[in-house]
């Protein structure tokens, strides 16, 4: 094939070289075409024969034209005679040509224009190639227009008819410099003999004008830039400028839709045009390439070069799991929870009460729309188990009932109060202190509303009302049994109060006056500065004798509690602002006082006597100090876990002791091992006081919220066991009263009763 | 010896010095520090782009940590920074897919060179020679035995069945998608021919399946047939990398899976299908298989029956419990078979491929119009039809032969183990609830709620309920309730008032006892009366004796009490409103139905007296 296409091509060549370019010759080629019609007869004319003469004259040609090259090259432009000639050679190689290039096409068409019509198609080529050519030296020079006519009729044949684009340049002897060098040179470069060629004539605007106004052709007439020479255009070249500018292929009688023919198709010819023989280059193998076929041959052996087999798939299944062996993993690893399964909220129907209000299920499977986040859902997933830190949470898989301590029933651990039995009403403000006759019959109480009440338990009859001038802060009845006196705290006063009724024994009550009738005789005793500039003994007055007063102790600061020791012959006294002096020992028998302690570490809050030994617990406010009075030595520091104590309270066997605080708890101590107390954490607002049973495994606590709890709390012997305590109790009955409710709470000696007073002006008893 | 003598001065001097000085701990370089890394860190120290970590992790399996003490661990600081553990990010190290990160990066470096110099040989020859890594070395690091890939199948389901209705697009190669759809069908061709389909259950979301296999419960959600709505913030790119791995995980467990039954895998179809119209054979035979309606090719049938599955060495010395699991073994037995038998038939609008896979699941015969889809299997003529589901009510009903019900009833039927009533189903019909098979709640549980419908089915299950009168019992049921309210509201009253009665007669004869006692003077034993407690005041003491022993509750498991207390009070607050909610729900329709029916009376009667 290819030594076919090669000689197709060489053919083109020739043509190129005859016609002076191959855009002329096409454009022959279409005009042949138009011409059909008229030239129909003489069509089919050209024989098989005349192909081989063609290709016989080929080479003749080739060489004739070489010389017409060469001849043109040496033309001036005078040696016309010459070109006529080779004219006359061009027009009939011309012929010969198009009858080439019409045997060239397949189709068999053929039609041989007479050359006549041929050479006034040349002409208008070569106008036209002028014509361009013109058009674009006009559009530059339009300024300097000359009305010099040069001759160039299209009936005379001209020198530069044949002329190629190289050749065109002969004509310009200046070479392709700028026109304006020479405007200073009345010439414009040289001829062949070296003489100037002399500028045309230009005249100054008048001749313009004038020649404008005379000069018929002065429309058509335009500067050569190239030469310097004016030019008349022809009528043909007129039109051919008008084409041009309309955007319009300049030849007038080009048919714009004429059927396209594939000169040089893709398709071999069965018959080759030319009947040369293959050369014997095609038939020879090239020496190169197998010099390359070898390199790469070599190289391949060597294995420089690797062709890559058939690809390995990205995915192909096999039994992964066969072997046995273990790879390592990553370390301790943690499988992803798994997506929670779909409750029946998530159904497409589910039921009724599931469904926001007024919405309605989806009446069929068919009705279910695509759900919109699936794709978000599902990449969050990704993204979840990628990045979102994973750790081992422990699950409880347990109700809150397994959590509760299962406890003995309270039943068992009967007996304890139960019911409200009593409310004692007569109080008309806050109660703050009961305190209960150590045989168990009498209450007494000290309100805020200045008085101190006596009452019988047993029917709950207020016996008497004593009124005193303040408000009462504390009472404590004197343990001793001979004894029928009551201690009452108010303000900076300390009372001892005979309050004898009908139902008292009156023999104790004689006893009691007695007692008090006369001053102990206080000897050589010389009372201590720091005594008595605290504490002053006195007698009540008439009156006050009357009311029952027997003795009035005046403190220098105002006194918060009262004591008793167990005999009833030694109390002390609190007062929490004394400094050094905040706690007193009093003796009662024989009117003197004491000081203990000559510091003070901290704010004494309350005051409790041992019930065996004789050991004193002073409570501050964060710490409980045990005394050995015997020895007046401190005898224990116990850190009571309790940001304030409001209370301390000591077990009857003396081995412990509670300590209820502001901060809601109470505390349960060993004297032993006072380190870890139990806490027990039964309220929720401050804890008021806590108090034991005398006798029997109880205790109660009262606090803030309005609950009383009364706990059992067993103690044994032995050492090692820890205390058992059980809550068996809530009592509710108190109201509130200015953010208080129960505010103190006492045990009946013997019977398992309780007393509370409450800031709702009652004392109510629990049975 | 002098010099012995001056070397060990010097090493005595050295041990004082360092005695002296003390060994200082310093922070960050032991304890809990050392076992965790950052993630710049390991990014750093593996020498990849943050992309290629990214990808790394989730091809390997590797996630970050929560530490116990994220500021000790961050030495001091506390912001939240992502961590891992060090060993994990070590044992990446030796990773070799690391390297083909790298020669792809050098291959991306050279395309791109081709690309910017325009040279399409180049890029040609370059695209044939891309360097691609396989995953199933890291299938098997990250799954040791086979059970544990079958555990962790949830999540490569699902978003396998996802991947397989995505549209093919630039975001979501068709190669990808193709390979999902390709291992999804395998899959639900084994659950098929393994019957181990467990639970079904359609929710807005998707259909969700559970599926029980080597004693894993699989559970994974097919979205509705619709393509799914593709958001555009939405980054595919983790996602298929997530893909990649699951593809790979997917099709060795279905590689096993298949041998396990002795089918052949890819999946070979039974019987020979005969090539219609101009199709390639093979596409015919991949569309039949997507069909999910042919039985695969086997390599041997053995007929020897498995046995239960039981483990009875571990439940011998519970008897109960053996029975129990015995009588779950029966159960699953049966749902295994519960279709066997039907014949069903699928009307168009249906889900072709869900009601296929679960009713072929269950042993069912399965066919649709030959126009719908390839491989149905008879026409709709068929007498021997028992089932044909039909969503959208028809008004020609041609066959007697056959039920025609929606299909909710075969979800239903597979979640209840039994063949239900068909009687609600009937197309037009308002459904029954469709309820989800995975709530923990029984009938005779008390902390959760109960939706009636489950009780309603409980009973069936039991056989309590008949199934064939179920819709008279219904009926009659409605008509009498009424009455029976009002009756039943006397009764309480009357039966309170006997109560009350009772009570007080009781209190009289003891008051009246103990006036009497002090006259009778023998000592005797005297029958005794059951002392009464009343409900309320007993439920009082009960109260308080737990409020008092809840105080003692030591402090460390007080909170946790008080969050299960909370969380208990919640659940019993959501059925309180839920049991609330559904009572007037259920009083509305009862109204509507009231309203309805003398409506329809009085039409009667006018039309009588016309």
């Amino acid at each position: 094939m290819s030594g076919k296409r090669k000689r197709q091509d060489t053919s083109e060549l020739q043509n190129n070289v005859f016609n002076g370019g191959r855009e002329i010759n096409c454009m022959v080629n279409i005009n042949t075409e138009d011409n059909e019609d008229t030239s129909d007869s003489e069509s089919s004319d050209i024989d098989e024969e005349d192909i081989e003469d063609v290709s016989d004259d080929e080479y003749e040609e080739e060489d004739d034209s070489n010389e017409a090259d060469s001849l043109d090259e040496d033309d001036t432009d005078e040696e016309n005679e010459q070109h006529q000639e080779d004219n006359e050679e061009n027009c009939d190689t011309k012929a010969k040509n198009k009858q080439h290039t019409r045997s060239d096409r397949d189709s068999g068409i053929d039609d041989s224009p007479n050359d006549k019509e041929e050479t006034t198609e040349d002409k208008y080529k070569l106008f036209k190639s002028k014509a361009t050519r013109r058009q674009i030296s006009k559009t530059k020079s339009t300024s300097d227009k000359d009305t010099q006519e040069c001759s160039q009729d299209p009936e005379i044949p001209d020198e530069y008819e044949e002329d190629s684009s190289d050749e065109e340049d002969l004509r310009n002897t200046i070479g392709n410099v700028p026109l304006k060098w020479y405007d200073e040179y009345p010439h414009l470069g040289y001829n062949l003999d070296g003489k100037h060629i002399i500028k045309p004539k230009r005249g100054d605007t008048l001749d313009n004008f004038l020649n404008r106004i005379e000069n018929p052709d002065f429309d058509r007439t335009v500067f050569d830039k190239q030469t310097g020479q004016d030019v008349r255009l022809s009528d043909a070249d007129l039109d051919i400028v008008k084409r041009v500018m309309s955007q319009k292929v300049p030849d007038a009688s080009y048919d714009y839709y004429a059927p396209w023919i594939d000169h040089f198709t893709y398709e071999v010819m069965e018959m080759p045009l030319s009947g040369r023989t293959d050369s014997k280059k095609s038939f020879v193998p090239s020496k190169d390439e197998a010099a390359y076929v070898a390199k790469r041959a070599e190289q391949i052996r060597r294995g420089l070069i690797q062709y890559t087999h058939k690809r390995e798939k990205k995915y192909h299944f096999y039994d992964l799991w066969s072997d046995k062996k273990r790879l390592r993993r990553i370390h301790d690893p943690m499988p992803a929870p798994k997506v929670k399964l779909p409750g029946h909220w998530f159904s497409y129907n589910p039921p009724r009460e599931y469904l926001p209000h007024f919405n309605k299920p989806f009446g069929s499977l068919r009705e279910v729309p695509g759900y919109k986040h699936f794709i978000h859902e599902c990449w969050e997933r990704c993204i979840d188990l990628y990045i979102a830190p994973r750790k081992r949470v422990l699950r409880v898989n347990a109700s809150s009932k397994d959590l509760i301590p299962v406890l003995p029933k309270a039943q068992d651990l009967q007996p304890f109060p139960t019911m409200e039995g009593l409310v004692f009403k007569g109080h008309r403000s806050i109660i703050r202190s009961i305190s209960i006759h150590p045989l168990g019959k009498f209450l007494a109480s000290g309100s805020d509303d200045q008085t101190v009440k006596i009452w019988e338990i047993s029917t709950g009859r207020c016996l008497r009302s004593f009124d005193i001038e303040a408000a009462v802060k504390w009472v404590a009845w004197n343990p001793s049994s001979k004894l029928f006196l009551l201690g009452i705290v108010i303000e900076k006063k300390v009372i001892f109060l005979n309050p004898e009724t009908y139902l008292t024994d009156k023999v104790v009550v004689k006893q009691t006056n007695a007692v008090f009738k006369e001053e102990p005789d206080q000897g050589d005793y010389i009372q201590p500065e720091r005594v008595r500039t605290a504490v002053t003994w006195r007698k009540p007055t008439a009156d006050e004798w009357a009311k029952g007063y027997r003795i009035v102790i005046d403190h220098f600061r105002s006194v918060k509690q009262i004591v008793w020791h167990k005999q009833g012959d030694y109390f002390a006294t609190v007062i929490p602002q004394g400094d050094h002096r905040s706690v007193l020992m009093h003796q009662l028998s024989r009117w003197r006082s004491q000081v203990p302690f000559n510091k003070c570490k901290g704010l004494v809050q309350a005051v409790q006597f041992h019930p065996k030994l004789p050991f004193l617990y002073v409570a501050t406010q964060s710490h409980i100090r045990v005394y050995n009075l015997q020895k007046q030595r401190i005898l224990k520091k116990v850190q009571a876990n309790c940001r304030w104590i409001s209370s301390i309270a000591i077990h009857p066997g003396g081995e412990h002791f509670l300590i209820s605080g502001y901060d809601c708890r109470l505390n349960w101590f060993e004297m032993e091992y006072t380190k870890r107390p139990r806490i027990l954490r039964y309220h929720k607002a401050a804890v008021r006081c806590a108090a034991y049973h005398r006798k029997y495994p109880l205790f109660a606590s009262a606090s803030d919220e309005g609950r009383v709890i009364v706990s059992h709390g067993m103690v044994y012997n032995d050492w090692l066991k820890d205390p058992f305590i059980v809550p068996v109790k809530e009592l509710k009955g108190h109201k509130m009263f200015e953010g208080l409710c129960v505010l103190d709470v006492t045990w009946h000696p013997y019977e398992p009763f309780l007393f509370t007073s409450g800031a709702d002006a009652t004392i109510r008893l629990w049975h | 010896t002098r010099d012995g003598l001056l070397l060990l001065l010097l090493l005595l001097l050295l041990c004082f010095s360092t005695k002296m000085a003390g060994i200082k701990k310093k922070k960050g370089e032991a304890g809990e520090v050392k076992k965790y890394i950052t993630r710049n860190a390991a990014v750093k120290k593996l020498q990849l782009s943050l992309r290629d970590f990214r990808r790394i992790c989730i091809l390997k399996g590797i996630y970050p940590r929560e530490p116990r003490h994220r500021k000790r661990v961050q030495k001091g600081d506390s912001k939240i920074k992502t961590l891992y553990f060090l060993k994990d990010i070590q044992f990446l190290l030796h990773e070799p897919i690391i390297w083909n990160f790298r020669e792809h990066r050098a291959f991306m470096r050279k395309m791109r060179k081709a690309w910017s110099r325009n040279d399409k040989q180049k890029s040609r020859k370059l695209c044939t020679q891309k360097p691609f890594y396989k995953l199933d070395h890291i299938v098997r690091e990250r799954y040791p035995t086979f059970v544990n890939a079958l555990r962790d199948l949830d999540d490569p389901l699902t978003l396998c069945f996802l991947f397989s209705k995505l549209p093919a697009i630039h975001r979501t190669p068709l190669a990808t998608i193709e390979m999902c759809r390709r291992l999804t069908i395998e899959f639900m061709h084994y659950v098929i021919e393994a019957n181990a389909l467990r639970k079904v259950f359609i929710s807005i979301k998707g259909y969700y399946y559970q599926v029980e296999i080597m004693g894993q419960l699989i559970t994974w959600i097919a979205p509705h047939p619709f393509a799914p709505r593709n958001d555009t913030h939405i980054d595919f790119k983790i996602m298929k990398i997530f893909a990649e791995f699951y593809i790979t995980l997917l099709g060795f467990v279905n590689f096993r899976l298949y041998h396990s039954l002795n089918i052949h895998y890819p999946p070979k179809l039974q019987d020979m299908v005969k090539s219609k119209g101009k199709k390639n054979r093979n596409e015919i035979i991949s569309e039949h298989v997507a069909s999910l309606n042919a039985p695969l090719l086997r390599n041997k049938v053995d007929d020897d029956d498995e046995e239960d599955g039981i483990d009875t060495h571990l439940l011998d010395e519970d008897t109960d419990q053996l029975q129990a699991a015995r009588e779950e073994a029966l159960k699953k037995k049966k749902q295994q078979c519960l279709f066997k038998g039907l014949k069903f038939f699928l009307n168009r609008e249906t889900n072709l491929e869900s009601l296929t896979f679960v009713i072929r699941a269950c042993q069912g015969q399965v066919s649709w119009d030959e126009s719908t889809a390839e491989g149905s299997t008879y026409p709709v003529t068929d007498e021997s039809i028992t089932h044909e589901i039909v969503d959208r009510p028809q008004k020609t009903q041609k066959y007697l032969s056959r039920y025609y019900i929606q299909p909710q009833w075969v979800y239903d039927c597979i979640n209840a183990r039994i063949l239900l009533p068909v009687q609600e189903y009937f197309p037009g019909v308002t459904l029954p609830a469709h309820l989800s098979p995975f709530t923990l709640e029984t009938a005779t549980t008390t902390a959760l709620y109960v939706p009636p419908e489950k009780k309603k089915l409980e009973a069936l299950q039991k056989g309590d309920l008949p199934l064939d009168q179920l819709q008279d019992v219904e009926d009659s049921e409605d008509e009498d309730s009424e009455d029976e309210e009002i009756k039943e509201s006397e009764t309480t009253v009357e039966e309170n008032k006997d109560k009350k009665c009772d009570v007080e007669l009781e209190e009289i004869e003891e008051v009246k006892e103990a006036v009497q006692n002090p006259s009778i003077e023998k000592m005797a034993v005297h029958e005794g009366s059951e002392v009464i407690v009343k409900k309320s005041e007993k439920n009082r003491r009960e109260k308080e004796e737990t409020r008092l022993s809840v105080m003692m509750i030591p402090r460390k498991q007080k909170r946790l009490y008080r969050i299960l207390r909370t969380k208990e009070r919640k659940e019993a607050e959501k059925v309180v409103r839920l049991t609330n909610k559904r009572k007037i729900i259920d009083e509305k329709e009862k109204q509507k139905k009231k309203k309805s029916r003398t409506i329809e009376n009085s039409q009667k009667r006018s039309v009588v007296k016309i």
